[in-house]
């Protein structure tokens, strides 16, 4: 059996990142801001925040509390996104999610929860730069100004015509986005579109 | 060469010569024109013909109440219709032409219409064109073509537009000096400030007067506001940007102009931008327009704002005219008189109505030598396509205005411009969209901002200002307030200094009389830009009507592209005259967004091409791209619809789609359906409640098709259900119904069952379907290293297992959509392709044929099975379609009392059947009607419809599947498939299960 990390192209998503130095306005310019796709495991929970006993037990496997404060998330590995008063999305970049599901199972068995891999079928992608935040106010009504959305931020929203789970990872700033992978050709395609005035360029994936 | 133009002043740039056209014809202006000023700075008065009676019209204003000056601007795909010249930014190479007139503005064949312009009169075009209805058509074309407007492009907008949402502390509309003290006030203290105004330059009033603040010239002024602002990190200040919408929640939409002013340009950076504004606290301080007065021919070219004429003059640094009269019942139109007395123009005469004349400026305008005649009206003007001279006449208001003027008083003043001032009417558009009251103001002579419903303050002259000092006094104020409405820490902002004056108040004259009555003396309009004169609004309340909307409906004041922002006041004021009741009981009209023309490029932004709805893909479509598929969408799906060979057409490809599927193995890309993980010691409760099979029963491992019902028993959605554990099931949805189907299940989990623990995730994107159906299907999987038996004995149909293929982790469902024995691979998506490409490589040996949508309902419609909104309409119960079977007894489930409704049992339900033609050769479209009698007379009793139709590429006709009144119990008869064409094609109705009806190969 292969490694089911993912070590794997996301499929045509690639290419399209590729395209983005070229079509920027002026390529000389230093670029406002960069996107990549940032490969991780993702696993959605779901489970009881008021039973006492799920959240010690769910502490005790991913080694971090689960964040209870709506719209919040804790940085780290795994991350763990506040998505819902009893669902969370937890993400690795070391950890594959057969690993992180048979964790979760062993120390969750006693209570009501459902954990469930999600990896394959979400696209993270990052997004760095001054102008970064310009560039979701084209299609996200959230306000990003740094005195409303710091780090360990999150919420899920709108972007462009998609759905979409926006985070503020760093003060570069650096964004993370996590879209549905049918709809993450047409975000990179808005994306790319919507940084082309301030310069859009593909960035390192992390 | 620009005759008009002054030799100093202004803000135009003299070293920087623009060339533009205007009908065809060369001209010059300067940067930093508008294509107003530049117009006038030649000479060019005669801009347009009026909308209904071609009378020659020449520029009035200055700004967004401009009625007249209305252009075509361009040609091809960019072109722009109904711009307002004087908003126009003149450019190099800019070409506009006139909307109306032909051959040519200054001979048109229209003006005809002038001579019957009494007949002419409101509602002229309801009475006369009513009868007979037949001609309608004929008359609309000659009175479209006559009256019109400019021509929207033909071709697709080379531009683009963006959308950008932006969050603020302050939002300010306009910067003038109301505006512009506010935001001061607002920077000052760290708010987050947006700042918008709709012209090139921030300033307002204070771009075109003469005024000082602190002891220096008010321009300068300006230019030290903007820079302490731009210091601001947290100020944003949008020139060109119209503030245009105000919606609830302080939700506010601007309009900002990017590129016109530009002129020529390569159409790849952003036209305009929809700025999408949520302000904590609005400041509206758009200032105000000034009225003109309504005397007869008030409209000829060269009769316009004294406010306007100050605005070419000091702005634009050109002088509309030599020889000027200046007609005013206020104080303000003096300081016109001052400044094209500075700019070098002759004032013949300042023309007051008021007995008593005004204050401080009138005593400035006699020190220039200047004659003021108070107690004077202006009543008539002189010319042909531009004023001559202007006939005056001795006025006094002693309780209501005279009904006419003597005629032997009439004095003659020859003139080549009138500049007129019949007072100032704040813009309370804005203030009026975010909800608030306007009340009149008996004092000022206009409506008033009074009582606000949102966060917003109006200053300025927007809240009847008119002295600067009032102006920065109330924006200095909002701005305060504003600030601590915010929590935030107000600055010790002073008021700047500025010179009072002394100034008498206006006279409200809403009409001038005439030597003759309104219907028979020359027109005295209204509203320019519709052509509606006093007589008109006479005639309508003569007619009976009374309310404010009924009139502007019947006279057209206040429509088009300007809004009435000139001439409502006036018609308001001169409606509430003939009813005989005072003007704050007639009031105005509704104020909508968007408060000037903005364009379908602004509302739509990026949303176009590939960008106007997502297109969703599945993670194997790279390769059905380099296949060569045809695609179709499915929703948001792109999925593909048949796989041709060569230069098949899709009934060929589908011809051997399906035959390959039926002999030796198909493969499709089935990822787009639906996909529920369900989990939870309650699964069991929750499902049985959703499904109306036996959910409890179901053994782990084992798959059963189930079936969803609205709580009104018809078929809402189906699918397989496959049990994975004790608490641990697996759905599957139809592609379109992913989300709906989602969204119901949470509904009821959220809202009706929150004691049921169980949890939802969607994993429609995580895993990738693959369906390979075919009698070598199992042939086909041996062959890529499964790890596991797919013997019938050890995977029997209906059951699913985890399997290991081709060293990749999947699940594999023994279902069939087809009939033929099929599994269902569902595969990580990021390793679909991977697995498909596998699959094809080991394919070969096997004939493997990929096939798309299209062969997928063929083989599925052989077989009888239903598609969930194709098949049904939201009005087809279980029983009707054949499945009474799968409805449980003994629990309950959504739906299921509505079953017993008397209408759910009716013998004549629509009822779903087969049907073959007679002539086993017709294919009939889907939609087609059933009708029972070929000789009925119209209108035909229908007793059915058909809903799926294919040519039946394994039983070698054409079938059909439809849903037949009473079709339960009609197996063996005769309907009709009424053809568009009239013919009528014999069916006979059948099982809908035309193919394998024991289901022996699906279970192989």
């Amino acid at each position: 059996m292969i490694d089911t990390k993912l070590n794997l192209p996301r499929h045509g998503l690639e290419s399209l990142l590729k395209s983005v130095g070229s079509s920027a306005d002026n390529p000389s310019a230093p670029p406002g801001a960069s996107l990549a796709i940032s490969l991780n495991a993702q696993i959605n929970l779901r489970g009881n925040s008021r039973n006492k006993g799920f959240l010690s037990a769910a502490r005790k496997a991913l080694g971090q509390d689960l964040p209870l404060t709506a719209n919040t998330f804790h940085q780290g590995e795994p991350g763990v996104f506040w998505l819902g008063p009893d669902e969370w999305l937890i993400s690795s970049n070391e950890e594959s999610s057969a690993v992180l599901l048979g964790r979760l199972r062993d120390h969750l068995q006693d209570h009501a929860f459902a954990a469930t891999d999600v990896g394959a079928g979400q696209v993270c992608l990052s997004l760095t730069g001054a102008n970064a935040s310009d560039i979701l106010a084209k299609g996200c009504t959230l306000d990003f100004h740094p005195d409303h959305f710091q780090v360990g931020d999150c919420a899920q929203s709108g972007l462009g015509k998609t759905s979409v789970l926006i985070a503020l990872v760093s003060n570069a700033p650096e964004f993370r986005i996590m879209v549905r992978r049918s709809y993450a050709d047409y975000l990179v395609r808005w994306l790319l579109h919507s940084g082309k005035e301030f310069g859009l360029r593909a960035g390192a994936a992390s | 060469m620009q005759k008009n133009r002054l030799q100093s002043g202004g803000r135009i740039d003299r070293t920087q010569v623009l060339n533009f056209r205007f009908n065809g014809r060369a001209y010059q202006g300067c940067a930093g024109d508008t294509l107003a000023s530049a117009l006038l700075a030649n000479g060019v008065y005669l801009i347009g013909r009026s909308f209904k009676l071609h009378r020659p019209r020449g520029i009035v204003g200055s700004g967004a109440e401009e009625p007249n000056a209305i252009v075509q601007i361009g040609s091809g795909a960019a072109t722009l219709p109904n711009q307002c010249a004087t908003q126009v930014l003149l450019y190099e190479g800019l070409d506009a032409n006139s909307l109306r007139g032909w051959p040519s503005v200054q001979f048109d064949v229209g003006s005809i219409t002038n001579w019957f312009s009494r007949f002419l009169a409101a509602g002229f075009y309801y009475k006369t064109f009513m009868a007979p209805r037949k001609l309608w058509s004929f008359y609309e074309k000659l009175i479209r073509d006559s009256a019109g407007w400019g021509h929207a492009p033909t071709k697709a907008d080379p531009d683009f537009y963006e959308h950008r949402n932006a969050h603020c502390d302050v939002l300010i509309a306009g910067a003038g000096p109301a505006g512009l003290m506010a935001a001061l006030a607002a920077a000052n203290s760290g708010a987050r400030v947006i700042i918008a105004d709709e012209q090139s330059e921030f300033g307002g009033r204070l771009l075109s007067q003469t005024d000082e603040i602190d002891s220096m010239a008010a321009t300068d002024w300006v230019a030290q506001a903007i820079n302490t602002l731009a210091q601001h990190e947290n100020v944003r200040m949008l020139p060109r940007s119209t503030v245009f919408g105000y919606f609830d929640h302080n939700f506010v939409t601007i309009a900002e102009h990017c590129t016109d002013h530009l002129g020529a340009h390569k159409h790849t950076t952003v036209r305009e931008r929809l700025w999408r504004v949520r302000a904590r606290q609005v400041i509206l301080a758009q200032g105000a327009f000034e009225r003109p007065l309504v005397f007869c021919n008030n409209d000829r070219p060269g009769v316009m704002l004294a406010s306007a004429v100050s605005t070419y003059v000091n702005r634009y640094g050109v002088c509309p005219g030599r020889e000027v009269v200046v007609f005013a019942n206020n104080d303000s139109a003096y300081r016109c008189a001052l400044d094209l007395d500075a700019a070098g123009a002759s004032v013949k005469a300042v023309i007051d109505s008021r007995a008593t004349g005004a204050g401080d400026l009138q005593q400035e305008v006699e020190a220039l030598g200047i004659t003021v005649m108070t107690g004077h009206v202006v009543t008539n003007t002189l010319g042909s396509q531009q004023i001559r001279a202007v006939q005056i006449a001795k006025f006094s208001i002693e309780g209501t205005v005279p009904a006419t003027l003597p005629a032997q008083d009439l004095v003659t003043i020859q003139c080549d411009l009138l500049a007129m001032s019949g007072g100032w009417s704040p813009a309370v558009h804005l203030h009026s969209q975010s909800g608030g009251r306007i009340t009149w103001s008996e004092e000022l002579h206009c409506f008033v901002p009074d009582g606000t419903t949102q966060n917003c303050v109006s200053a300025g002259a927007g809240n009847g200002a008119w002295e600067l000092h009032d102006c920065l006094r109330q924006g200095l104020e909002a701005g305060k307030a504003a600030i601590e409405y915010c929590g935030l820490e107000i600055s010790d902002l002073a008021e700047p200094k500025t010179e009072g004056i002394e100034t008498n108040s206006l006279q409200p004259l809403w009409r001038v009389p005439a030597v003759k009555a309104p219907d028979r003396c020359p027109k005295q309009f209204l509203d320019f830009q519709n052509d509606t004169s006093v007589a008109d609004v006479r005639l309508a309340v003569r007619e009976g009507y009374r309310n404010v909307e009924h009139v502007k409906r019947y006279t057209a004041l206040g429509f088009g592209t300007d809004q009435g922002k000139l001439g409502n006041i006036n018609g308001m004021a001169v409606l509430a005259e003939y009813l005989g009741e005072p003007i704050a009981n007639v009031g105005t009209t509704t104020f909508r967004p968007a408060y000037t023309p903005t364009s379908f490029g602004t509302c739509a932004g990026e949303t176009v091409g590939q960008l106007f709805d997502p297109v969703r893909k599945t993670a194997i479509h790279e390769w059905h791209e380099a296949a060569g598929a045809k695609f179709e969408t499915v929703g948001q799906w792109l999925r593909p619809w048949y796989f041709p060979d060569g230069d098949e057409d899709l009934d060929a490809a589908v011809k051997r789609e399906c035959l390959a599927t039926r002999r030796s193995v198909g493969i499709m890309d089935a990822s787009t359906l639906g996909k529920i993980d369900v989990q939870g010691p309650d699964a069991v409760k929750f499902l049985e409640r959703i499904y109306t099979h036996d959910v409890g029963k179901m053994k782990v491992g084992r798959c059963a098709y189930g079936i969803m019902l609205g709580e009104d028993g018809m078929l809402k959605d189906d699918g397989v259900m496959a049990r994975l554990g004790e608490q641990h099931f697996y759905l599957t949805t139809t592609t379109g119904g992913a989300a709906s189907v989602m969204s119901w299940l949470e509904l009821w989990l959220q809202t009706e069952w929150p004691d049921l623990d169980v949890y939802l995730t969607s994993v429609t994107d995580h895993y990738s379907t693959i369906s390979v159906a075919g009698p070598t299907s199992r042939q086909l999987l041996q062959a890529i290293d499964c790890d596991t038996s797919l013997d019938a004995a050890d995977f029997p149909f209906m059951s699913t297992q985890t399997a290991t293929l081709c060293n990749l982790p999947v699940r594999l469902f023994r279902v069939s959509f087809s009939g033929e024995l099929a599994f269902e691979i569902n595969v990580a998506s990021d390793h679909a392709l991977t697995l498909w490409c596998a699959l094809m490589d080991a394919g070969k040996n096997f004939d493997i044929t990929p096939y798309g949508t299209e062969s997928m309902h063929v083989l599925r419609a052989e077989k009888g099975f239903v598609i969930v909104g194709q098949d049904t309409d939201g009005s087809v119960t279980p029983t009707d379609l054949h499945m009474s079977w799968m409805l449980a007894s003994d629990k309950d489930f959504l739906g299921k009392r509505s079953l017993r409704r008397p209408d759910a049992l009716r013998a004549d339900r629509k009822q779903w059947v087969g049907l073959i033609p007679a002539d086993k050769t017709t294919v009939i479209a889907e939609g087609t009607q059933l009708i029972e009698d070929t000789a009925a007379r119209a209108p035909v009793p229908m007793c059915g419809h058909i809903s799926s139709s294919y040519d039946s590429p394994t039983l070698g006709h054409p079938i059909a599947l439809a849903l037949l009144k009473g079709g339960l119990e009609r197996a063996g008869e005769k309907v009709y498939a009424s053809l568009a064409n009239g013919k009528a094609v014999p069916m006979t109705v059948t099982s809908p299960v035309f193919y394998d009806p024991q289901g022996e190969r699906q279970r192989d």
